[in-house]
């Protein structure tokens, strides 16, 4: 589910990873809030250990096997702010020591995987933290981390221009909820079995549930019920609207509107050239270095911004 | 293992090691966005690209044959997104792809083999990367193969031991990973209290950065002007 560089098209990882950047900073700047300052090593060690349980197969039936994402696990042990962190460090080191995803697709990725993929299995896990309905909590929390993850990936590759036939769409779709109930499997099992060690072996301050951090008001649980709704519903939507670029092009033109919708995204530097300059190679060039530098720009203002008046991180 | 030949190579000694880590991390993204902003590069073009990057691993004085081999690895994640394209009706665009993105994973292989992992850190903190994410960063790479080290030993017994594929298996494997989980956990405490008897503040030391002097700026010339030059042939 890394995605490679260069499968996403410009304005989309661009657009990503302007966002993802921004956001990043402003979940490490959560994270340093609510974590105590002395838990780098926790947070590191955790992270390792994902990163490591990462490796370990699950065969699951004939020739099929999957591994645990650890979004979902992360969040419960270390609260949303730090898995989510946790998680982008793991992608990060991924992109570049792993070469697994790409590093201008790492915007893309960190959204899919670190923030909405760790918030989509959190909150689940959260709602229905209590009682006998824990282990579904978990299980549903597995389950849409992965298929949020997966859903997300597929609307942006849809979003890139890669028109994929629906067989495949349907194909890839059934190959993601599959892993999605392996996660939730997983996620459950894992969480079951650290229960018992902690029950018979020596104490661990660590808890596995999230029950500490939850809601204690009804509108509290409605709201983020709603949340996680919007995110899976969005993620649906936005892939069902893009795999059917002709059909929203229609809606268009029956409406009236002027534009078409079939390049959804429009480059701010479109076809990557600056027209102005005369030379086509040189044009293209800077086309890059400018958006390059465009790119520093937004993510700096948008930190700068986020970070505004709020304690810093010293 | 394979990150002790990566701690060796990047600790090694030669004009691309010796190269400030904010220069390289800045050709890197610029050689990446470049490629990526060329649509169907012509043969010519990925030619030149191969060539450069085969010329800085020489200059590197890395071993040229076990980093292709490692770049290879890149290809199985890279085939299956190029197969989806390639069944979306878009053959030339998927060869293209396929190319592109093998020259950035090779290039960002070569660049983080020809940095050592504090100074591609401490560049970060240069480029106002969060500090919490660069140091969780920093201990989940250090700690990672002491602990995948004993997830490969887990596996590799619990497979000596006749393990089978199946329902109960995926209840070892959960144990498996819940005994990981505690020895983890332990570990975490350990090496909390260790680095608070060597004097953790809650920030980890980085190393310091020299001024960007005239060197670095003509070699960031240099590497701009031979990206232009790619894009023109």
């Amino acid at each position: 589910m890394h995605i490679p560089d260069n499968f996403l098209s410009t304005p989309v990882w661009a657009t990503l990873d302007a966002i993802a950047i921004p956001t990043v900073a402003m979940v490490s700047r959560k994270a340093q809030q609510v974590t105590d300052t002395n838990r780098l090593p926790l947070l590191g060690v955790m992270g390792a250990f994902v990163f490591a349980a990462q490796m370990i197969n699950f065969p699951v039936g004939i020739g099929t096997s999957g591994h645990l994402v650890g979004g979902t696990l992360l969040a419960c042990i270390l609260g949303p702010w730090a898995g989510a962190l946790v998680i982008t460090s793991i992608l990060l080191i991924q992109a570049l020591v792993f070469q697994d995803g790409g590093i201008l697709a790492l915007g893309a990725n960190v959204i899919n995987m670190g923030l909405l993929g760790v918030l989509a299995g959190y909150l689940p896990a959260k709602l229905l933290s209590r009682g006998k309905w824990k282990a579904h909590g978990l299980f549903i929390g597995g389950f849409c981390s992965v298929m949020v993850s997966g859903l997300l990936a597929l609307t942006e590759l849809t979003l890139s221009n890669v028109r994929m036939p629906p067989a495949l769409l349907e194909a890839s779709l059934g190959l993601f909820a599959i892993n999605a109930a392996i996660e939730g499997a997983i996620t459950v099992s894992v969480v079951r079995a650290i229960e018992r060690l902690r029950s018979s072996g020596p104490s661990m301050a660590v808890e596995t549930s999230p029950s500490r951090l939850a809601p204690r008001h009804m509108w509290r649980n409605a709201l983020t019920a709603m949340g996680l709704a919007a995110v899976i519903l969005a993620s649906i939507g936005v892939l069902v609207a893009s795999a059917l670029p002709d059909g929203l092009e229609h809606v268009a033109k029956t409406l009236g509107m002027p534009f078409g919708a079939h390049p959804l995204l429009h480059a701010p530097l479109r076809d990557y050239q600056i027209q102005a300059l005369g030379t086509n190679w040189l044009s293209r060039a800077s086309a890059g270095l400018v958006g390059l530098v465009l790119i520093y720009v937004v993510c700096a203002l948008g930190g700068y911004l986020l970070g505004r008046g709020r304690r810093s991180y010293s | 293992m394979r990150h002790t030949t990566f701690a060796q190579w990047s600790n090694q000694d030669s004009i691309v090691h010796a190269a400030d880590a904010r220069v390289k991390l800045a050709l890197l993204l610029y050689f990446v966005v470049s490629l990526a902003l060329v649509r169907f590069p012509t043969p010519l073009q990925l030619g030149a690209c191969l060539l450069v990057l085969i010329a800085t691993i020489i200059a590197a004085r890395l071993p040229l044959v076990s980093i292709i081999r490692i770049s290879l690895f890149s290809v199985p994640f890279v085939g299956v997104f190029a197969i989806i394209v390639y069944l979306s009706g878009d053959g030339r665009r998927a060869w293209a792809i396929l190319a592109k993105s093998y020259l950035s994973a090779l290039s960002v292989l070569v660049a983080t083999s020809s940095t050592p992992l504090p100074r591609l850190i401490a560049a970060g903190h240069y480029f106002r990367m969060p500090a919490l994410l660069l140091e969780v960063t920093q201990v989940i790479y250090r700690y990672f193969f002491v602990i995948g080290a004993q997830a490969h030993q887990m596996q590799t017994s619990f497979q000596s031991r006749g393990g089978k594929p199946g329902l109960r298996a995926l209840r070892a494997s959960s144990g498996m990973i819940a005994v990981l989980f505690g020895r983890s956990y332990e570990k975490a405490v350990i090496v909390h209290q260790a680095m608070l008897g060597r004097g953790f503040t809650g920030r980890l030391p980085s190393p310091a950065l020299r001024p960007l002097g005239a060197v670095d700026f003509t070699l960031l010339g240099a590497g701009l002007l031979l990206a232009f030059g790619l894009h023109s042939i």
